[in-house]
């Protein structure tokens, strides 16, 4: 059963994507910030994070360098969500950190093909 | 006097001249049979409507060409480069004759030298064509030189490749294979590049789709029509083959499938087929021949007048307006009947606004035609070798910007060769092949569509820019410039480093002209260059230009838009706060930002108490805005202004749900 960390501080959005993941039966743990996610980078093993950019305490950037960090996660795929033009802009800086950006808002079944195929 | 059936004729036969183009540049790089063909059937269908509406200048020409590629098809006689010459001259005479302009001398001209080289003897003109459909499969190469962090990105390149593998039938050669590639892979450091052979059914989409999460420099897909394209340039830039490797290659792929390049095996196509034509229907003859070389993408299609589709979307922009007026009014209405009523009447409006709005998009690909005109004549006229490749072209813009993109394109595509790509026995001296490749990619990412322009020539000449900077005083002798500085620099108005005036490139108006094109579609541009490696231009550009997506600010008494993309951030601030300096400055990110209060520039009397600041990032120039408060979000439809309106601190103008007008600011104009 692959397991999937979902980090986004909107409820909303986590809510959605946390259940068109759980619809399809992966395992999914979700934290509302970066510094929650975090935690859940405990040792066990993780398949796949998707992650926003904009969180409270911990951003996305800071949360991906921390996470590729530790020596069990250096090759997991990472889908990062953004909403913004201008944040491309700081994405590149991490863009040798992650496998692709998902643009929000997306289309499910756009956003399962790209989760499914990080997850090969 | 021009009827309404004539106006048809004229529509139709310009999509022929279009098509019939485009054919006859695929067979100036490769003469395939089915081009041929085309070219036959092209004519035969323009003579056939052309006599049935009367344009008798128009059917006879056709007639004479029709003869000649009749005899080509037949392989009565050869086609060469003369006899291409002649049709493409003739198609720019057939455009005279549609606009009514006199031709007769150019058209008997050409006719009078047809006859000379044509023998038309005992030809049996309806000879059927041979029919062939088969499910082809189709040989690819593929280049994957992933970047060494591709590890670090999460990707696993194990997967990748078993993902190829399930595609068709493949071989993959291993380049620099120092340490075993299972080694690579396992120790997550690739040293290697692969070139992979494939042959599939699969479409190029569904092979590109394994490829979703590498970067464009990371891979390339090649179509390989026949054993030819091992020497083409595309296969030469990835790597440069000697005799003995090209039968090696060509020998792994009559592996991989048997017959896959002879004439009796599965149909042979070449990578710049994927043009999407609409075929007139109708006419026994293309019918027939349709089955031989396209596959119909769509069921059918009709063609429809800009001036219609206009008016289409203008009602649709309106009712989408009326839309919103009606839910302001509608606003307190607790009928449940009326509200789900309403809720209705949205999803309907807004589906019928997004498959308007579709109806205008149109593929990159209609530019294709006159591009490979132009780097066909450029790189006659400058003596240099230039193999043109395209990928992405299905990618749809709206027409406007398509139009739009014409001149912008062409003067990229001019500069790549005539400063970019080097002379052939320049580039030999190089070690390059000499053959310059040039090539035109684009695709969608979220709400953009992004245009490269590639080449392999000998990249920016950043010296030179330097010291043209210095010569025309608008760089500093002594200081130091970055090389974006100097992109930059190269993008302002009055730079042009040709170092001579030739018709090609020079006249003054540069790359400056490109960038003030592209922004004014609201797209950016992006320069990267290598010395000696070549130049990529990348052009990002919205979707569509007359959705839009913005944020309502109040000042006063009236409301004001402001488009999303360029907000960066807001917040709220005491007046006195922000009045305090005489600069009109705030610190924001650590920045000193110049800021416009709208109620001072407008002339209103000063709002006292709390206002709120918006700061703006375009083309990386940051501007903050001062207004009275923040009303909410507004997907808009973009009205341009008319040049009556002298004020251009205003981009255009839009309908407010309440139906009430207002002003898009254009905020980099506020300082001026």
């Amino acid at each position: 059963m692959k397991r999937i960390v979902v980090a986004e501080d909107f409820n909303v959005s986590r809510k959605i994507i946390v259940s068109t993941l759980a619809k399809e039966g992966f395992t999914v743990m979700e934290a509302a910030d970066g510094t929650e996610a975090l935690e859940l980078f405990d040792g066990r093993p993780v398949d796949l994070l998707i992650t926003d950019f904009n969180m409270p305490n911990m951003d996305g950037a800071e949360l991906i360098h921390k996470v590729r960090a530790l020596s069990n996660y250096k090759y997991m795929p990472i889908l990062l969500l953004t909403t913004e033009v201008r944040q491309e802009k700081i994405q590149h800086a991490i863009d040798g950190n992650i496998t692709a950006h998902i643009k929000k808002p997306f289309d499910t079944a756009e956003f399962l093909k790209v989760v499914k195929k990080a997850l090969k | 006097m021009i009827n309404e059936l004539q106006q048809e004729f004229i529509e139709e036969a310009r999509q022929i001249l279009k098509n019939l183009e485009q054919s006859l540049l695929e067979l100036e790089n490769n003469k395939l049979p089915e081009q041929i063909n085309n070219v036959y059937r092209y004519m035969h269908t323009l003579k056939g409507s052309a006599g049935m509406f009367g344009f008798t200048n128009i059917e006879k020409l056709s007639h004479e060409l029709e003869n000649v590629y009749s005899d080509v098809r037949d392989g009565i006689r050869p086609l060469d480069e003369f006899i291409i010459d002649l049709t493409l001259h003739a198609v720019d005479v057939f455009k005279d004759m549609i606009d009514g302009k006199e031709s007769a001398k150019e058209s008997a001209a050409i006719i009078q030298t047809l006859k000379s080289v044509t023998d038309t003897s005992s030809i049996d003109h309806e000879a059927p064509v041979e029919i062939r459909t088969v499910k082809e499969s189709r040989a690819f190469a593929i280049f994957l030189r992933p970047d060494r962090e591709i590890f670090a990105r999460g990707i696993n390149v194990g997967a990748l490749l078993e993902e190829i593998q399930e595609l068709g039938a493949s071989e993959f050669i291993i380049h620099n294979e120092a340490i075993p590639l299972e080694k690579q892979l396992a120790d997550k450091d690739l040293s290697s590049w692969l070139e992979i052979l494939l042959t599939t059914t699969q479409s190029v989409e569904t092979i590109k789709d394994v490829f979703l999460f590498m970067k464009p420099l990371e891979y390339s897909i090649l179509e390989l029509a026949g054993e030819q394209d091992f020497a083409s340039a595309h296969y030469q830039s990835q790597i440069n083959l000697k005799a003995e490797e090209i039968s090696n290659r060509k020998n792994i792929l009559e592996n991989l499938r048997p017959g896959i390049f002879s004439k009796d095996g599965p149909i042979v196509r070449t990578p710049h087929l994927e043009t999407i034509t609409s075929l007139t229907e109708g006419n026994d003859d293309t019918q027939e021949d349709t089955k031989v070389t396209r596959k119909p993408k769509t069921g059918s299609s009709i063609s429809v007048t800009t001036k219609k589709l206009d008016q289409l979307i203008n009602i649709v922009s309106e009712l989408v307006i009326f839309r919103s007026e009606l839910s302001h009014l509608m606003g307190n209405e607790q009928n449940p009947a009326i509200t789900e009523a309403l809720e209705k009447l949205d999803r309907l409006t807004l589906g019928l606004r997004d498959s308007a709005f579709t109806i205008r998009l149109v593929p990159i690909n209609i530019l294709n035609v006159k591009l490979q005109r132009l780097i066909r004549s450029i790189s006659k006229e400058l003596g240099k070798e230039v193999e043109f490749i395209t990928d992405g072209l299905e990618t749809e813009l709206d027409r406007s910007m398509i139009n739009a993109l014409e001149a912008p394109l062409m003067h990229i595509i001019r500069n790549a060769i005539d400063h970019g790509i080097e002379h052939p026995d320049e580039r030999e001296r190089l070690n390059k092949p000499r053959k310059g490749l040039l090539k035109l990619l684009s695709y969608n990412s979220g709400d953009h569509v992004f245009i490269q322009i590639q080449d392999d020539g000998n990249g920016i000449n950043f010296d030179r820019i330097r010291n043209k900077g210095i010569e025309k005083g608008m760089l500093n002798k002594n200081q130091h410039y970055s090389e974006k500085e100097l992109i930059n620099l190269m993008m302002s108005p009055g730079f042009s480093t040709a170092e001579k005036v030739t018709t090609v490139s020079g006249r003054g108006v540069g790359m400056d002209a490109v960038k003030k094109d592209i922004s004014s579609m609201r797209g950016d541009i992006e320069v990267s260059t290598e010395k000696e490696l070549g130049t990529i231009i990348t052009l990002r550009l919205p979707l569509t230009l007359t959705v839009l997506d913005t944020l309502v600010v109040q000042v006063d008494e009236n409301k004001y838009l402001i488009p999303i993309n360029e907000v960066e951030h807001c917040f709220k601030d005491k007046h006195e706060n922000l009045f305090r300096k005489k600069s009109r400055q705030i610190t924001y990110d650590g920045q000193l930002t110049p800021f416009v209060s709208l109620r001072e520039y407008f002339g209103v009397e000063a709002l006292k108490g709390e206002e709120t600041v918006i700061v703006i990032n375009k083309n990386d120039t940051r501007i903050a805005i001062v207004v009275d408060g923040i009303i909410g979000k507004l997907q808009t439809v973009y009205k341009p202004l008319n040049d009556l309106l002298p004020a251009n601190c205003f981009s255009g103008s839009s309908i407010l749900g309440d139906g009430s007008m207002a002003l898009i600011i254009n905020a980099l104009k506020l300082t001026n």
